[in-house]
């Protein structure tokens, strides 16, 4: 499980119209991203970021063989690579969660910066639960959101995604932003009346 | 509540919204009005998700990608995102504010600068005023919750019209996203440097001017809880002392100790953490984050309990004022802590006791102390309720009138130290419930020593050496003793077990009982996997000692099934029930409250194991024997009457049940109190018991008043309130309500994963709710993995031909087929049938496998099937 060979044969399959092959890829590639991540977090300060945009690149790098890789390969892996991520990226954040809430009463060593930290996971985990909310209404903002906030990946690399131009990329993922914003912060204020 | 449109409206709503995303934000108006025209509503939703955009757009909501965030200097952060919005180069230089505008504001100067915000001085154009104008640094450190917070209360800010409250005159947004307050522009020193000038009070007459002045503030402060406000971070930097000359007006107070202090001015009503002088003391994020600087804030804030914030929060923070302006000094000490440990002092240290500074000339009443203290308290509901009856205490003190507070009570302050020598916020109840298990304990075994003479000796002996190594545990957490660190109880308790191993090896009998009572603490909390050790070796060594069907022994083993019983392993929880109740049968007789014990512990196995008749039998049993023996309202016979009204509810004989249920709640309300986790256990099962009758508004309700009351009793992550909250979830799917039972059943997941582990059949049957409401909603890529995984679980504990695989093979079947993908769908129904799944004619029948049906693979598989089920050969034609 460990070669590039795996996870390019299965995108090959996808290429070809073999949607099972999509089944097989995520599970994949969340093992082989968790994976390094981890090798990129170890020997690191405890709290460092996962840096995920460069993650997910470094991830295309590793694990497809680029010998064999299309354009539309790329696109595939960084689909199933952002729901990967999402899941690390909140797994992490639940663990912080864990954390504070003393479960193993490591609250003694959180620093300053942790706390600002602690919140952020919060944000993260709220983010989450508001998508699992969203993905009833409209899976594409998902997906979209998976892209660009958990994948970290650039309005023209979503678009490349998701097959659509930079423009509606960016006002999807506006749309996305704002419904998440008013479901997250209670607001905005209500409306005083005055047109915009 | 969520305020994400359904999908029907989203429909309707997203095509419209994208296109005014695309308009100038000047043409959208005119956009709004020929789209919207006949329905407003609509209108308002779209221009609701506009601001919204622009909102987020100026927070930087989602700006960087999700990670927890590396520690760095928060400080620079928002330095350099300040540089951005306005664009007329960097605010640092004061001078290069000058004459930007902001709104209808001209900048004149910046005057203050904080982590979150900038003050200048500024000119408002009409009114021609002068105001102090506050903008919110924009960038993801600004914290979208507490905007709204603020926005939301801007209006009663706007109707605070005191002498000693800087009056607020509008609160809005530039385009830009940057937040600004306009408020009043005061001139005058800081309290902080006030108080820094003139130093505490040495004399008596000093004190009286200082309380003077405190009361003034307090005065203010008590207006604007009368109208509505909460302060949320009063400290001296908030608060303005205006100078001599300026103290004109009267106040509104008259005479009396009020004229011997100069005027003040509060700042910053709601606006917490603006002009913060100590931004780097207080974290600042989006959800549940800590506001306040910190040594002013209550132990409520600290531990970021927002929705506990209210007026007493206040009546806090006026403590520690009162605490610095009367003495000199903060009533904790902070110096050099870090925030833990400085959120650890605030939260459990008492406040060290008030004395005048050095060289006072005089000392301090001991009504004065127990104002601050009561002030102080850690309890909100043990403070003064209100700011006013600070005030009014202190009038009293200052007329010599008896004070209203009452010192703290020996068993509270006992209460408190104990909190001190554990864990921060969380295992406080430990150390507590060892102490009372122990009593328990030492009780238990005296009531033995009065009956058999022989035994007693040995075991007041054992009692004696187990209250003595207790106390030495208790010891080992002193300060003293503990290198200048407190020890968790959690350490404590590891500590115990390591020292019952090493000091106690020689003594096998106080082994055994240190190791059931600590077992069943952990028991008591729910940490099932550390209790499972200790009481194993209880088992074993009384077992050694007295015999294997000794009482001591059953104890031990009761305890242990329990345990088994409750880590999901209900085969081996038989084993040991089965062994107590039969010891204690022949022990103590059929109808002893003590032999009755194991056999619900039975009772709870069969329960599990969905052995329904045995279950009832047993029930049966316990409340024959219980009310022969206890009487009707005694706890254990009602617990009695509840289970097996239980039984009788879920397997379909509601009517029966009912009358059960009704009477076992009314008593244990009665006699237990409504918040008892037995009585909310009563109630959930007749919350159940009305959803499955219909009465689908009872039910919620029951469940909502609940749910609150297992939250707040037994916390979020309690099993049984995990229980509760999966069968609210059950509801709101019948009601259709997906969205909610989705939101809740993947908390519920994550929570039963963290506590119960993923094994646990509660975890498993997580799994499957979450996966069907995901299937019902059409997620199937949600399902799916779900499926999978209880799959995987169940192959591996159950076996492969397990009707309960089975079942997930063949909804993962209905998945695949759902989706379109038809080859995986019948790989998915080919494996169940290969292993036993025999029901053809419901997969041919099956709706969600429709798009199976012309393909003859899926009818060889629906035959295949049919062929194999023993009875439906000869039924079906």
């Amino acid at each position: 499980m460990d070669n590039p060979g795996e996870i390019t044969e299965r995108l090959v399959a996808l290429r070809d119209g073999d949607k099972a092959a999509l089944n097989h890829l995520v599970p994949l590639v969340y093992d082989r991203l968790r994976a390094l991540a981890h090798a990129r977090l170890a020997g690191r300060p405890p709290g460092s970021s996962l840096d995920t945009t460069a993650l997910v690149h470094e991830a295309y790098l590793k694990l497809v063989d680029q010998s064999r890789a299309e354009y539309r390969d790329r696109a595939h892996f960084f689909a199933v690579a952002a729901t990967a991520m999402r899941q690390i990226v909140v797994d992490r954040a639940r663990r912080r969660g864990a954390a504070k809430r003393g479960g193993e009463f490591r609250l003694a060593s959180i620093s300053v910066d942790a706390v600002g930290a602690e919140a952020r996971a919060e944000e993260i985990l709220a983010v989450h639960e508001a998508l699992g909310r969203l993905a009833s209404i409209d899976e594409r903002l998902v997906k979209m959101v998976e892209l660009r906030f958990f994948a970290g990946l650039s309005i023209e690399e979503a678009g490349e995604v998701l097959g659509i131009d930079a423009r509606t990329v960016n006002r999807d993922w506006r749309m996305a932003r704002a419904l998440l914003y008013r479901e997250l912060t209670g607001g905005p204020s209500s409306p005083d009346g005055a047109p915009a | 509540m969520s305020r994400l449109p359904d999908a029907d409206r989203w429909r309707t709503l997203a095509p419209l919204l994208r296109e005014a995303l695309a308009l100038e934000p000047g043409d959208r108006a005119g956009f709004l009005d020929r789209a919207c025209a006949s329905d407003p509503r609509l209108r308002e939703d779209i221009e609701a998700l506009l601001r919204a955009d622009q909102e987020a757009a100026g927070l930087s909501f989602l700006g960087a990608p999700a990670d927890v965030p590396p520690p760095e200097d928060d400080n620079d952060e928002a330095r350099s995102v300040l540089d951005a919005p306005g664009g007329s180069g960097s605010p640092r230089a004061g001078g290069s504010a000058a004459g930007r505008a902001i709104g209808p504001y001209r900048l004149v100067r910046e005057i203050g600068r904080g982590g979150m915000g900038v003050v200048y001085e500024a000119e408002q154009q009409s009114p021609r005023r002068p105001v102090a104008l506050k903008v919110i640094l924009g960038g993801r450190h600004v914290d979208p919750v507490a905007v709204r917070m603020f926005q939301r209360e801007s209006e009663s800010l706007a109707r605070l019209r005191h002498p000693s409250i800087a009056a607020i005159y509008e609160s809005g947004a530039t385009v830009d996203g940057e937040h600004f307050f306009a408020m009043e522009l005061v001139q005058g020193t800081t309290l902080s440097q006030h108080l820094e000038a003139e130093g505490p009070p040495r004399t008596r007459e000093a004190l009286r001017r200082r309380l003077a002045l405190f009361r003034k503030i307090a005065a203010a402060v008590a207006y604007a809880h009368q109208r509505g406000v909460i302060h949320r971070d009063l400290k001296p930097s908030n608060i303005l002392v205006l100078p001599e000359k300026l103290t004109s007006a009267p106040h509104p107070s008259g005479s009396g100790p009020y004229d011997e202090a100069p005027d003040v001015k509060v700042l910053d009503f709601g606006l917490a953490r603006i002009t913060g002088e100590d931004a780097e003391a207080t974290a600042l994020t989006a959800f549940g984050r800590v506001q306040g600087t910190l040594p002013f804030m209550s132990p409520e804030q600290v531990r970021g309990r927002r929705d506990e914030i209210d007026v007493r929060t206040d009546v806090y923070s006026l403590g520690v004022l009162l605490h610095r302006m009367v003495s000199g000094q903060p009533p904790y000490d902070l110096d050099g802590a870090d925030l833990p440990e400085a959120a650890r002092i605030i939260c459990e240290q008492p406040p060290r006791p008030l004395r005048p500074a050095p060289g006072a000339r005089f000392r301090f009443d001991h009504d004065l102390a127990v104002i601050s203290r009561k002030a102080l308290e850690k309890e909100p509901v043990r403070r003064y309720q209100t700011v006013a009856a600070l005030d009014e205490d202190l009038g009293r003190y200052l007329a010599g009138q008896p004070i209203q507070a009452r010192p703290p009570s020996t068993a509270y302050q006992l209460r408190l130290l104990v909190r001190r020598h554990t864990a921060p916020f969380v295992a406080a109840g430990l150390v507590l419930l060892l102490v009372v298990a122990f009593a328990l304990f030492a009780a238990f075994q005296a009531r033995r020593i009065a009956a058999e003479r022989d035994r007693a000796r040995r075991e007041a002996a054992t009692a004696s050496q187990v209250s003595l190594f207790l106390q030495r545990l208790f010891d080992q957490s002193h300060p003293n003793n503990a290198m200048g660190r407190d020890l968790t109880a959690r350490q404590m308790l590891d500590l115990g077990t390591e020292r019952i191993d090493r000091e106690l090896a020689d003594q096998p009998d106080v082994q055994a009982t240190l190791m059931q009572t600590m077992g069943s603490s952990y028991l008591g909390l729910g940490l099932y996997a550390q209790a499972a050790p200790l009481l194993e070796r209880a088992v074993a060594l009384r077992s050694r000692i007295y015999g294997a069907e000794a009482r001591e022994t059953l104890a031990a083993m009761n305890d242990l099934a329990m345990n088994l019983h409750l880590q999901g392993r209900a085969a081996e929880a038989e084993v040991m029930y089965r062994r107590t109740y039969e010891g204690r049968r022949k022990t103590d007789g059929d109808d002893d409250p003590d032999t009755l014990i194991p056999l619900e512990g039975l009772a709870w196995v069969y329960a599990a194991q969905g052995r329904v008749q045995e279950q009832e039998a047993a029930l049966r049993r316990i409340l024959e024997g219980r009310e022969r023996t206890l009487g009707p309202e005694d706890r254990g016979t009602l617990m009695a009457r509840s289970e097996l009204g239980a039984v009788l509810s879920n397997t379909g004989r509601s009517s029966d049940a009912e009358p059960l249920l009704r009477q076992a709640l009314d008593g244990q309300k009665r006699v237990m109190g409504v918040d008892h986790p037995n009585t909310l256990g009563t109630m959930l099962e007749l919350a159940d018991l009305e959803e499955h009758s219909g009465r689908m508004r009872e039910a919620e309700a029951l469940f909502l008043d609940m749910l609150e009351r297992m939250k707040r009793v037994l916390g979020p992550d309690h099993p049984m309130t995990l229980s509760a909250r999966n069968d609210y979830a059950t509801l709101l799917d019948q009601l259709h309500r997906w969205p909610e039972a989705q939101a809740i059943l993947e908390d519920n997941l994550a929570r039963r994963r963290r506590v119960l582990g993923d094994d646990h059949t509660d975890t498993l049957s997580s799994l499957d709710n979450l996966a069907n409401i995901y299937s019902v909603q059409h997620l199937y890529a949600r399902a799916e993995p779900l499926q999978k995984e209880a799959l995987e679980r169940d192959r591996r504990l159950l076996g492969d031909h397990h009707p309960l695989t089975l079942s997930l093979l063949y909804n993962l079947g209905c998945t695949a087929a759902l989706r379109g993908d038809r080859n995986t769908a019948l790989d998915w129904l080919t494996q169940a049938v290969d292993n036993g799944w025999t029901r053809g004619n419901q997969m041919a029948d099956d709706e969600d496998l429709t798009t199976l049906r012309g393909d003859p693979r899926f009818r060889a598989l629906v035959e295949r099937a049919n062929a194999a089920a023993p009875a439906a050969s000869g039924g079906h034609s």
